[in-house]
């Protein structure tokens, strides 16, 4: 076979072995360095040597008593030896005609010419192609002849854009492999549309690698053993079999027969009596239940407030999970960064576990893109998964798999909102999330008339959170930088810069994406542990300074926003003014409002009332513009929506007083249970606020509406009242509960502009 | 009246490699190419049909997998479609018996007022021919469905296809509201437009 694609120099070839196998590096750090894509440094589709790290990572020798994490890299030498002898084996064996003949041309690898023609001696009643007798073999051979073209139907197609796969000698081994694995290793589930795509790249990196019989590498047989061209095949059989250990189960998709699940009782032609109840649940084929898994649990446990817009959407996660998972991202990614990835997934975890939680993470990486979206955005976005140009730093894959094995060890929504603060600082993916297309809404009683940009300007933005980088920010907020800056020097001297470098260098940044959207932060902050349970020598955690800022910032919103009202008002032209005595009353009330901000910001006032910011009209206005947005179910943060359907069935029972508290990632099946139980604002009310003083501040709202739509109501500290159980409640229950628990001021407004009850 | 849309979801179904991504491609994109990789699970586009000055048709497209014929699936993809293509390839006879088993599928399943196509691909290999357009008319008379020979390679019949098809849909009663609601609002109002009217269909019809 004539290479007309591009092979591996036997230099680098050679450069890759040392550095797996003879440099004494322990295994443990070559599977770090490929999570963090530092294995290879070639930025190609190609790259010298990832065969032989696939095949370090996947061909695990069996023995169970090896220690073999911590020793040194061992080629595979004896595991591929064996391997491609069973390979030849059971080409010889199903690529034979029931008359013992071979398809002309076909070769078995390792040997030189065509396998001899056996001669049947069987039946040839029974044994000819046109017996119409049950056990003629001829029937199961025309099946499989089927079966490679139907293989052989995908194969032709694979990644259209390679060439290599377009040459017809990579296609009938790719067939071959196919054939073998679909009839021999796993004939319950057969061959499956996809599966050529997972053989597809692991063949296409063993050719790469592969060596001429012919040329010595340099003085190394191990090289050449472990590459030899002749064994290509083999090997990538080999890969795909380790591959597939790990993914059959996304391709399953009929109950396997009884037989292989249960064991067999020594008495089959007794009537079986199983000893549990009987399991008639219907069959959910493997990869539903794992999508179910991903947007149900995973997503809900580790970004509520996404899991609730694709529910609201009616999202069913095999849309995209199917996909996602059955190819391991090859169609997401671009082949280039699908091996990246690939590396890291095969070293950290060749069994696939990791692979919901790579969802998760790549679904909390598009949230901006799907929060704001419909149905058929958000549908967009998950089928055509948006590419992310990373700044300098790692690999964006490298960030995804180091992200989804944050969430595998703890998966808490302080792990998400940890992934949202990392994709905006390697990735520039901005926290806060982008308002939908609002209808054309302008404050139509406003006499300013943008006389007064900056103060206009300033007024618009807390409308409606714009995307204006930073540097478009009124200088308002310059105090606050310097004020986060003094706040991190300060963190300095407590070690907490050392935790998050990106946090200061990204500061200016960062404060203005937390100014940005006063009113709908992407993410409520939750301490690791309460301040009053944290030891006094203990520093503050970062989300609590975090927090510190966030509130500073947004207080100065709200005082800008006054400020911005009173210039307007102060502005007007007495002379123009038909109705002067109105005029001069809402001037004075600026001046007081002027005043009463001077009054806060010099310390004096712990609480702000919201009246004094604004004259009469105002406020007033304020508030009936602020009852509108609330039934207007996109504009705010909750989406009151009339219970959106749950993607498949899955089986409902009220097990919420089981889950122990919020963070505590109990059995999947306990949050599978309690996830179609929508939010009630019951949690709203139960979840009390720290401080009176942050009772009132807007963030304080937005915070527990999130609380209210995002946390399961598991995490309720008391049991909730029975009539939880029933999904809709009647509003008098709910309006007890927000007295006994929220300050009077607080729960007034919550009653009016929040609760969604009251809006029902 | 002001100028109208309306929305529906299309699904398409039909054998493995008998060109349904190729066709929506055509009639999306206006491409075409000699190999496209296989769906797996499902494809999502949009297209929208002008039918006159007043009227415009966006279809929503399930652009399914050949090969997805796991009971619990492809159901989820013809749930609530208002019209559905089957295609099968007119150089294979199997693929149109494969078309009769998704069409009787969809009768038995899909919504009773679902339109159905039933679409001969690969209608410039009419060399290879081994579906006759007569047998395929025949049975499409038979069973009450619109039918037509398409080639996603030149082109041929494929927006007609779909124009018929939006002609055929019920637009006196639109499924999903005129131009005018907010984005998400309307996106979402047709989601549950969409679930009432595997019951009553149209009945929710906004008089925008």
């Amino acid at each position: 076979m004539e290479a007309t694609w591009p092979r591996a120099a036997s230099k680098s070839l050679k450069q890759a072995y040392t550095k797996l196998f003879t440099s004494g590096t322990p295994l443990s750090r070559i599977r770090d360095a490929a999570l963090a894509d530092r294995l290879f440094t070639a930025d190609t589709l190609e790259v010298p040597g990832r065969s032989l790290a696939w095949k370090l990572f996947l061909l695990i020798p069996d023995e169970p008593l090896q220690p073999l994490q911590e020793g040194e890299a061992t080629p595979p030498l004896h595991s591929l030896r064996g391997s491609r002898k069973q390979f030849a084996t059971l080409l010889k064996e199903h690529m034979r005609a029931p008359d013992g003949s071979y398809e002309e041309g076909f070769v078995v690898p390792g040997s030189s010419a065509s396998p001899e023609r056996r001669a049947s001696t069987s039946n040839l009643e029974t044994n000819n192609p046109l017996s119409l007798h049950n056990e003629n073999p001829w029937k199961e051979w025309f099946s499989a002849v089927s079966l490679r073209e139907t293989i052989l139907q995908d194969v032709e197609r694979t990644f259209p854009e390679i060439v290599f796969f377009r040459e017809p000698e990579v296609q009938l081994q790719l067939t071959n492999i196919l054939f073998i694995y679909s009839t021999v290793t796993n004939p319950a589930v057969g061959y499956r549309q996809g599966m050529h795509e997972l053989l597809a790249p692991l063949y296409y990196a063993v050719d790469y690698d592969s060596t001429e019989e012919a040329a010595e590498v340099e003085g190394d047989a191990a090289i050449h053993e472990l590459c030899s061209r002749t064994w290509v095949a083999a090997d990538a059989w080999a890969l795909f079999e380790a591959v597939m250990r790990g993914a059959s189960k996304w391709y399953e998709w009929q109950e396997p027969p009884a037989a292989s699940r249960v064991n067999p009782s020594p008495f089959t032609t007794h009537v079986n009596i199983p000893a549990g109840p009987v399991d008639i649940k219907p069959y959910i084929t493997p990869v539903v239940e794992d999508c179910n898994r991903i947007q149900s649990n995973l997503l809900r446990t580790a970004d509520p407030l996404l899991w609730k817009h694709m529910q609201a959407a009616g999202i069913e996660p095999q849309i995209y999970g199917i996909r996602w998972l059955r190819l391991l991202y090859t169609r997401e990614f671009d082949m280039r960064s699908a091996m990246k990835l690939w590396d890291g997934l095969f070293a950290c975890d060749p069994t696939f576990g990791l692979a919901p939680w790579i969802c998760v993470a790549m679904l909390i990486r598009i949230r901006n893109e799907l929060i704001p979206a419909d149905y058929s955005g958000q549908l967009t976005s998950l089928l055509r998964y948006p590419s992310h140009s990373p700044a300098d730093g790692p690999h964006h894959t490298s960030i995804l798999l180091r992200q989804a094995l944050a969430l595998q060890m703890s998966p808490t929504q302080a792990t998400g909102n940890a992934l949202v603060l990392e994709n905006r600082n390697f990735l520039n993916i901005p926290m806060e999330v982008p308002e939908p297309p609002p209808p054309p809404q302008r404050r139509g009683a406003r006499s300013g008339r943008d006389k007064t940009p900056a103060a206009s300007g300033q007024a618009a933005s807390g409308a409606k959170p714009t995307n204006v980088d930073s540097r478009h920010q009124p200088a308002a907020q310059m105090g606050l930088e310097v004020f986060a800056r003094g706040l991190m020097e300060r963190g300095e001297s407590l070690g907490i810069n050392k935790m998050v470098p990106e946090l200061r260098r990204n500061l200016s940044e960062l404060a203005a994406s937390f100014v940005r959207s006063p009113t709908a932060p992407s993410f409520p902050m939750i301490d690791e542990r309460p301040p009053e349970e944290r030891p006094p020598w203990e520093p503050k955690s970062r989300l609590e300074i975090e927090r510190e800022v966030a509130l500073l910032h947004s207080t100065n919103k709200r005082l800008a926003k006054s400020l911005g009202w009173a210039v307007d008002v102060l502005l007007q032209d007495e002379t123009e003014s038909k109705d002067l005595q109105r005029l001069k009353s809402s001037k004075r009330e600026a001046l007081e409002a002027i005043s009463y901000v001077r009054d806060i910001l010099t310390g004096n006032l712990a609480v702000i009332e919201e009246e004094r910011l604004f004259g009469e009209e105002e406020t007033a206005k304020r508030k009936n513009a602020s009852q509108d947005k609330s039934k207007k179910p996109p504009q705010g943060p909750i989406v009151d929506v009339p219970q959106p359907a749950a993607p498949t069935p899955v089986p409902v029972v009220d097990s919420r007083p089981k889950v122990a508290g919020p963070t505590t990632y109990s059995t999947p099946a306990a949050i599978a249970s309690s996830y179609s139980v929508p939010p009630t604002s019951s949690s709203n009310s139960a979840i009390s606020p720290t401080s009176p003083s942050t009772s009132f501040a807007p963030w304080h709202y937005t915070r527990s509406n999130f609380s209210s739509g995002t946390l399961p109501s598991a995490s309720l500290p008391r049991v909730p009242p029975p009539t939880s159980s029933t999904i809709r409640r009647p509003p008098e229950a709910s309006r007890d509960a927000p007295r006994q628990s929220q300050p009077r001021r607080a729960q007034s407004k919550t009653e009016h502009d929040h609760d969604p009850l009251g809006v029902l | 009246m002001s100028a109208k849309q309306f929305q529906f979801k299309l699904v398409l179904l039909g054998e493995s490699a008998v060109g349904k991504s190729s066709l929506v491609l055509r009639f999306v994109k206006d491409q075409f190419d000699d190999y496209r990789e296989s769906t797996i699970g499902a494809a999502f586009l949009t297209q929208t049909v002008t039918l006159d000055d007043q009227t415009t048709v966006k279809f929503e497209i399930w652009d399914t997998a050949g090969q997805e014929r796991y009971k619990s699936l492809a159901p989820m993809y013809y749930r609530n479609a208002n019209c559905a293509v089957v295609l099968y390839d007119i150089t294979s006879s199997a693929t149109l018996e494969k078309a009769r088993t998704w069409i009787r599928e969809l009768q038995r399943q899909a919504d009773p007022s679902i339109v159905i196509a039933l679409c001969g691909n690969k209608s410039d290999l009419a060399a290879r021919r081994q579906v006759t357009e007569e047998e395929a008319k025949k049975y499409a008379e038979e069973e009450g469905l619109m039918w037509a020979e398409t080639s996603a390679k030149s082109g041929e019949g494929v927006s007609e296809i779909f124009t018929a098809i939006a002609k055929k849909l019920p637009l006196t009663a639109p499924p999903a509201s005129a131009r005018g609601g907010a984005g998400r609002a309307a996106g979402r109002a047709g989601l549950d437009l969409n679930k009432q009217a595997s019951t009553q269909p149209g009945q929710d019809a906004c008089n925008c």
